[in-house]
């Protein structure tokens, strides 16, 4: 991961949306379901969330069926990565920038 | 956020809750052993094709390797509900980097020496004895790059 420059992001900042660009940044794309389990949260919260995140332009959602299931998908956008590590970097900046962290 | 002892410990317990999240997403991204064997299988499959000495029965392995392929990943995927490469994402993104070019040479040279072997000095299998040790680096490779992923997760890189 290269440097950022460290940025308060309030659309990121609430922790479940915090989880979901976390989870999403280590991958290319997590299936919606898969996002759910592991923030542990309802459907309709997670999907809330996600809203807001693709409206602020940090989340793709694709929808693809898949032997005649829906699956849904999401993946960070290059701006939400961008966004996400400046967030991580002011967390650590508040933390003291512990590189152990 | 403000400043003061109560951010710093605010911060801190969500960067603590983001390394969790990594923690157990590497144990959900390693794939079952058989998974890495029946890709080295595939490719070996597909290479040893070339030692039929006829296009048909390469293409039809080509196809027939990509149609595989799809499953193996639909099945990954579904297992998982991720996916993701190594070189792109992640926190080990130039180790893979250099160790994918590494196996690129060494498939170029193997596959020339087998290619040269099977129809200049026309040592037939040599193509398929090329095909299995390309093969089992394909599937020890699989299984390494997800290994040091799924540590890189682990370490809060």
């Amino acid at each position: 991961m290269t440097a950022v420059a460290p940025h308060f992001d309030a659309v990121i900042h609430p922790p479940p949306r915090l989880q979901i660009c976390g989870l999403l940044a280590a991958v290319d794309t997590m299936e919606f379901a898969a996002v759910r389990d592991a923030v542990a949260v309802s459907d309709s919260v997670l999907s809330k969330h996600v809203k807001q995140l693709e409206e602020a332009g940090y989340v793709q959602v694709r929808k693809a069926t898949i032997a005649s299931r829906q699956r849904t998908s999401l993946a960070l956008t290059k701006a939400g990565r961008t966004a996400f590590d400046a967030h991580v970097a002011e967390l650590r900046r508040i933390v003291g920038g512990d590189p152990g962290r | 956020m403000t400043d003061g002892v109560s951010d710093r410990e605010a911060a801190a317990a969500q960067l603590d809750v983001l390394d969790a999240d990594r923690a157990a997403l590497a144990d959900r991204i390693v794939q079952p052993w058989w998974w890495d064997v029946a890709s080295g299988v595939l490719f070996a499959g597909f290479v040893s094709s070339y030692a039929a000495h006829r296009t048909w029965v390469v293409l039809a392995a080509l196809v027939g390797y990509l149609g595989c392929l799809r499953v193996l990943v639909a099945v990954y995927r579904r297992r998982t509900g991720t996916w993701w490469d190594a070189r792109q994402v992640g926190p080990v993104q130039e180790r893979v980097r250099r160790a994918v070019r590494w196996w690129a040479v060494g498939y170029g040279v193997l596959l020339a020496a087998g290619a040269a072997a099977e129809h200049l000095l026309d040592l037939r299998g040599a193509m398929v004895v090329v095909g299995v040790l390309l093969g089992t680096t394909v599937a020890l490779l699989g299984r390494w790059v997800t290994r040091v992923f799924a540590a890189g997760l682990r370490a809060g890189r």
